[in-house]
């Protein structure tokens, strides 16, 4: 009689598995113990990004800036203080306290200048690709110009809600209009500059790979500011990477996520080169590399350092003290903003409750996200859950700095247009009233954060995503209720997008009630 | 010595064969399979999580091969990086001969199907179960399934008929996270 083939492979299971134990046990290999060392040090370093990323799912890393092409206190030390490069050094050196960035590593991203914007004083200074300063003069709307490479313009807004966060940028333009930056003064690596970096790309880019776009994902890698992956950089199906390279013949591939920027350089010491590599359904590769020597410094080409920034003169900024940003405050779920609406041990609105658009239970413990460029745990029970999600013009900024708001902008296509958001895990007893709601100081809490709960912004793309798993650790109880009350209780998900904090679509979705 | 270091010494000393067996239905060399485990291993003790003993690591690390099998086969630069990663190696480990034509059989299977054989008919997980954790139709794992069982039948002398549920439950056992 023929055997099954279950019967079969479970035989030769238990044998091989005897047999290698017969063969005396291994200890972990070292190697194996070093890379889970090193990843598990890369990723705590990483999360820091993460908490960047979720107030900005579309444009991103550093800061995606409301700019335009067509279309301080200086922040540099003040009175021409730099000290003179040496006798041969590159032109690009003679640039008094604004230093360019350098041109070579934006390779195929259309790089048009850096703006450097002092949103204090609305000064602004334009420093081309080639390296000329222009101080920008202010236009009829308000905004400033200057000329930028073939007479096209470059526009600095001054008015947006960056300016309430940031008040110095230095804002890197694509010649499609996009522009990005960092908040540079409270960078400890100053403006970043790029000269280590040379970047290539093959001129034979397959159908559905915009070369461009891809080196605009890419370099926030090589510390610029960037924006996020989309289906119109190499398709919805591209497999995106960002894959780094050392001298010892090892190399590290990271896939980036929807509306995700590069990975960040997780090790200097013997790197050679970041490539981002897109690889198509059909198995067809496409890949930039930027090369990497870190003896091509700006300091080393120039002879001096880069020059000082920061501005010692004014009275009315203490320098002791971050200028750049409001910090995102972590305080308890539904006590910002979010709480004339939604309060612990305050009933759901019933006319809130509302059915998602996407509800898929899975069970099990790995699963790839592809569009997340991840694998989620979903332990022995967890959720897929979609929800509408939409842009509004004018939108240029995240939401309220605090637990639960985020938000995504764009301005590729010239057209700002943005939304902020809110998401909160509630837990709600038979009564409907919200005796939990979502941990909120996860950072320090092991086992927590994305491999229990993930969410994937919509915006252009569509609907919003949450990939739900075991979230019994993300339970905080409302003050006074009984933890094993919120045990029993049933879990929901507020969801609220809109033009802005005071003019949002509020939903509460029940992923067990189907 | 982190937290996590001893859960993964006792791991690999009390279940390495284990591991390395059901590793090697996913690959068929023994070499590539300890290559299979030591990934899986990173993966899932790269990340902060939750687990409170042997039996639950055991099944996470599990878990995690089947994708990595499929990652590694998606790509021709990924094969590149794994034959880069087999000559990095040092000696490789020779196949035993316990159940090798089993393996060597498998072997003879594309990536995809190799992985649905081994999650159908080791891991007794049902169509949509495989059909879910790879991300696949469950039309694409039933295709893979009938192509596989056809290949197989003759070169192990095994039946063609599959039943599309189970025989036995679920071998990836129940969370208990330490709760």
């Amino acid at each position: 009689m023929m055997r099954e083939l279950r019967e079969v492979i479970h035989e030769a299971f238990a044998g091989h598995a005897r047999a290698l134990g017969d063969g005396g046990v291994e200890v972990a290999p070292s190697t194996a113990l070093d890379d889970i060392r090193r990843r598990r040090t890369r990723r705590s370093v990483a999360a820091v990004g993460g908490a960047v990323a979720a107030s900005g799912a579309i444009a991103f890393a550093a800061i995606a800036i409301p700019g335009s092409v067509d279309g301080g206190t200086t922040i540099a030390a003040p009175g021409g203080t730099a000290p003179a490069p040496s006798g041969d050094a590159p032109a690009w050196c003679y640039l008094d306290d604004y230093p360019a960035p350098n041109p070579d590593a934006w390779g195929p991203a259309g790089f048009v200048g850096r703006v450097y914007a002092n949103y204090v004083d609305e000064e602004f200074v334009y420093v081309s690709p080639d390296g000329d300063v222009q101080h920008m003069e202010r236009s009829g709307d308000g905004a400033y110009d200057a000329q930028g490479p073939g007479g096209r313009t470059i526009t600095a807004h001054v008015d947006g809600g960056l300016t309430d966060v940031f008040t110095h940028l230095a804002i890197d333009y694509s010649d499609n209009g996009s522009a990005g930056g960092s908040a540079y003064l409270t960078d400890p690596e100053g403006p970043r500059l790029g000269y280590e970096w040379t970047t290539e790309a093959p001129s034979d880019a397959p159908p559905g790979v915009n070369p461009k776009l891809l080196m605009e994902v890419h370099t926030s890698t090589l510390g610029f500011g960037g924006t996020g992956l989309e289906p119109s950089v190499a398709g919805a199906d591209a497999v995106v990477e960002t894959v780094f390279r050392y001298d010892d013949g090892t190399e590290e591939a990271v896939r980036i996520g929807r509306g995700h920027p590069g990975a960040s350089v997780p090790e200097y010491d013997g790197l050679e080169s970041a490539s981002i590599r897109a690889t198509l359904p059909e198995g067809e590769i496409y890949e930039i590399t930027s090369q990497y020597d870190p003896t091509q410094t700006y300091e080393a080409a120039c002879g001096v350092p880069v020059p000082p920034v920061g501005d010692d003169t004014r009275d009315d900024i203490d320098p002791s003290s971050d200028p750049e940003r409001d910090e995102y405050v972590t305080g308890p779920y539904l006590e910002g903003p979010e709480s004339v609406t939604f309060q612990c041990l305050a009933a759901v609105p019933e006319d809130l409750v509302a059915e998602p658009t996407v509800l898929e239970r899975q069970s099990g413990t790995y699963y790839d996200v592809e569009e997340a460029g991840l694998e989620f745990d979903f332990g022995d029970g967890g959720y897929i859950l979609g929800a509408p999600e939409e842009m509004f013009p004018g939108v240029d900024g995240p939401g309220p700095q605090y637990s639960g708001w985020g938000g995504g902008w764009s301005d590729q296509t010239g057209d700002p247009h943005g939304v902020v958001t809110y998401e909160a895990l509630i837990w709600v007893d038979e009564d409907g009233a919200i005796i939990g709601r979502q941990q909120h100081d996860a950072d320090d809490r092991e086992g927590l954060g994305g491999e229990d709960l993930y969410s994937i912004g919509g915006g252009d793309a569509g609907d919003h995503l949450w990939y739900i798993g075991d979230t019994s650790e993300l339970a905080l109880p409302c003050e006074g209720v009984d933890p094993a009350e919120v045990e029993k209780a049933e879990l929901g998900l507020i969801w609220g997008y809109g033009p802005s904090v005071d003019d949002m679509r509020w939903s509460v979705f029940f992923p067990e009630r189907g | 010595m982190s937290s996590w270091e001893p859960l993964v010494e006792q791991l690999v000393r009390e279940r390495g064969p284990r591991l390395t067996a059901y590793a090697a239905l996913l690959v068929g060399r023994d070499g590539d399979a300890d290559d299979l485990v030591h990934d899986a291993l990173v993966k899932v003790f790269s990340k902060r999580r939750r687990l409170a003993s042997v039996n639950e690591a055991e099944a996470y690390v599990r878990s995690a091969m089947p994708s990595i099998v499929i990652d590694r086969a998606r790509s021709a630069a990924s094969r590149r990086r794994a034959v880069d990663r087999a000559f990095e190696r040092g000696p490789v480990r020779p196949d035993l001969e316990v159940g090798l034509d089993v393996r060597r059989a498998l072997r003879e299977l594309p990536p995809r199907e190799q992985v649905c054989v081994v999650l159908r008919f080791f891991d007794d997980l049902t169509v949509p179960q495989i059909a879910a954790r790879l991300g696949l139709a469950d039309g694409t794992v039933k295709r893979y399934l009938h192509d596989a069982t056809a290949t197989l039948a003759p070169l192990l002398d095994v039946t063609e008929d599959w039943d599309e549920e189970p025989v036995t439950a679920d071998v990836v056992p129940a969370r208990g996270r330490g709760r």
